[in-house]
């Protein structure tokens, strides 16, 4: 049964495709929307749904598959888009997975493959906002220490030395000392290697 | 010689026969004189009949003489006459054509020769039994002579009826007859002249040309459907696919523990309601693609351009083209052939569509809309969004062979002209407003 709560989305023009691949995706437990057109899919505020992807039809009348997916990328949604189409032609689908779709199918397709596709998509989203999350946990912590703080951690996963971050800023090494122990503290990480990697995630550049 | 008596009265008395032996003359005579014993000559005593028979014979020579000459402008005459004759019965008798004149009565004053070729029956024949003109008549074709009535003609030449003929051999040929009455000099009726032309050849002509139409009609039929080829797959594709959806559903329904009949009977359900689309889909490109025979019954425009449009669902979204449909539920029926009428307006669309390919896609429009026209019939409209039609042109585009595609055949305007025509409809183009061109078709209702 499903782990997930939130819906996925099918954006197609024909009733009968919605409703089928519809049924499809209940009977592999997956909660399931339906949009009849791109522009009912941006106007609806789904847009910005976690842990879900889009299913995607690439003709329709109106705003077609392809600038709908221009628009989402342009707006920062990073939910994956499976495309399905009645025309299978290559320059299209080399565009469409390009420009970040996760799959392009042709119909008639198989429940596997579109099932697989979900999978995919649905393990993509996931990974990519517990990156997401993790990245702004990061930043989070970056943000309670003060400036001067800052300035020391720059210099620290620089590589430097106590000594040397002293004559650098200028100050006394015990206070380089007492700023390492609030930034490890304040970020709550045991070792500088933690600090480095945590730092360079966020791509945090060093002093030098 | 005895004198003779000579005395006063005596004096002048003369002998005749005397002055004749002396040839005196009676202008030598003496005033008063008297002649006896004249000796008259035979014409002297008969002068006055021998003038009288004389003249009696001279007129009975001129009387002859006027006899004979009349005799001789007879006798011409006569031979002008039979030359006449002969002249204007070679003229009758080698008539191709079998002609009669019949006289009010019903016998046959004359017959050409020419009857038996035509018909088979020997004018001898026919003279004898004129009913069986009417007789060799096909039973099929006897109303048409029937209501013709020859005999209430005035002496116009109109138009001939046709019909056709058993012959005497059995064979069947097609007659054009026209005829005339006779009216003498005198206003008297002389009955009918009648020319009958075996057009058996040229009706022959007539149904292989029918033929060749039809035919065509056909074939530019199967061309506009086949460059539909793409977008009719599209559009049976879309069920299949959702046919093989439902299915698939239903069997990972049935996998699951708990009892998921009616997610099963919905996708059943599903499965056939899409079969009977794609189904929809074939029958009308079946009916299209078939070679029919003109059929013609009452005919709803509106599901006609309805049952087109659903052909053509597909090739509207493969080329991002908006429909804007009026269609006017009050309009009238038609009487029409459905397959005809749905290949005109096959042919309206398609080129709608490709008269906007150069158009950005957000200006692609194309509009059908039906209304009544005033009294009765129907006025359907199809207007693009395109470049338009030169004004020069807004006629020539119904000509054969004429087309701006490089690829295209140009006969799908005049064919169209050709069936709307053929349905006692007008159609003809105009330049929008706005942007592009529209076609106009209007059609009479039922009568």
């Amino acid at each position: 049964m499903s782990e997930n709560s939130s819906s996925i989305f099918i954006v197609d023009d024909d009733f009968s495709i919605r409703s089928s691949l519809t049924m499809l995706l209940e009977s592999a437990g997956y909660n399931v929307e339906c949009f009849s057109s791109a522009t009912d899919f941006l106007e609806s505020g789904d847009i910005h749904s976690k842990n879900t992807c889009i299913v995607l039809d690439v003709k329709m009348s109106g705003l077609d598959g392809l600038d709908l997916q221009k628009e989402l990328t342009s707006i920062d949604c990073i939910t994956p888009i499976i495309f399905i189409s009645g025309h299978g032609d290559i320059p299209m689908s080399v565009q469409a997975m390009k420009d970040g779709a996760v799959n392009f199918l042709t119909k008639p397709f198989d429940d596997d493959q579109l099932l697989d596709a979900i999978k995919e998509a649905l393990s993509m989203a996931r990974e990519a906002h517990e990156k997401q999350s993790r990245i702004n946990q990061i930043k989070q912590k970056i943000d309670k220490l003060t400036p001067r703080e800052i300035e020391v951690l720059k210099h620290l996963i620089a590589g430097l030395l106590n000594k040397q971050i002293a004559f650098e800023l200028n100050i006394s090494e015990r206070t380089v000392k007492a700023h390492r122990k609030q930034i490890l503290d304040k970020m709550g990480i045991k070792s500088m290697a933690e600090l480095v990697r945590l730092t360079e995630k966020i791509g945090f550049e060093p002093a030098i | 010689m005895v004198n003779p008596v000579q005395n006063e009265a005596t004096e002048r008395i003369f002998d005749y026969r005397q002055l004749k032996r002396w040839s005196i003359s009676d202008s030598e005579l003496p005033e008063g004189s008297e002649i006896r014993f004249i000796e008259y000559t035979f014409w002297e005593d008969h002068w006055k009949q021998i003038v009288l028979i004389i003249a009696a014979f001279v007129i009975l020579l001129i009387i002859i003489g006027y006899l004979i000459a009349q005799k001789r402008i007879l006798r011409l005459s006569q031979v002008e006459l039979i030359q006449t004759k002969r002249k204007y019965k070679t003229v009758a008798d080698y008539t191709s054509d079998w002609e009669y004149w019949q006289h009010p009565d019903g016998s046959m004053a004359w017959i050409s020769p020419s009857c038996e070729q035509v018909c088979g029956y020997s004018s001898e024949l026919i003279s004898g039994n004129p009913d069986l003109i009417p007789h060799m008549i096909r039973q099929g074709d006897k109303r048409i002579w029937e209501n013709h009535n020859c005999k209430d003609n005035k002496r116009v030449i109109r138009k001939g009826i046709r019909f056709r003929i058993l012959t005497k051999q059995g064979e069947v040929r097609w007659i054009e007859h026209t005829c005339q009455k006779v009216i003498d000099e005198e206003g008297k009726n002389q009955g009918v002249r009648a020319n009958n032309r075996d057009i058996t050849d040229r009706e022959k002509y007539k149904t292989q040309t029918n033929k060749l139409q039809s035919e065509l009609i056909h074939v530019e039929r199967l061309a506009t459907i086949s460059a539909l080829t793409y977008a009719l797959a599209h559009e049976i594709n879309q069920p299949l696919t959702s046919i093989r959806s439902y299915a698939q559903a239903a069997l990972r329904f049935m996998q699951n523990d708990q009892d998921e009949r009616e997610n099963v009977e919905k996708a059943l359900q599903g499965i056939v309601s899409d079969n009977k689309r794609a189904a929809a889909v074939v029958n009308q490109l079946r009916d299209l693609v078939k070679k029919k025979d003109v059929e013609t019954r009452a005919v709803d425009i509106n599901s006609i351009v309805e049952s087109v449009l659903s052909l053509l669902n597909s090739e509207f979204i493969i080329r991002n083209t908006t429909l804007k449909l009026n269609l006017d539920r009050e309009i009238p029926n038609i009487d029409g052939d459905s397959i005809q009428l749905q290949q005109v307006f096959l042919n309206l669309l398609t080129n709608a569509l490709d008269a906007m390919e150069g158009v950005i896609a957000k200006k692609k429009i194309l509009a059908i809309s039906t209304k009544t026209n005033n009294s009765e019939g129907v006025l359907i409209s199809v207007a693009d969004s395109g470049i338009g039609i030169p004004e020069d042109k807004l006629e020539e585009i119904f000509e054969s062979f004429h087309t701006s595609k490089s690829d295209g055949i140009g006969l799908g305007l005049a064919i169209s002209k050709s069936i709307v025509e053929s349905h006692g409809g007008k159609i003809w183009a105009e330049n929008n407003a706005s942007a592009g061109a529209r076609i106009v078709v209007l059609l009479p209702g039922t009568i």
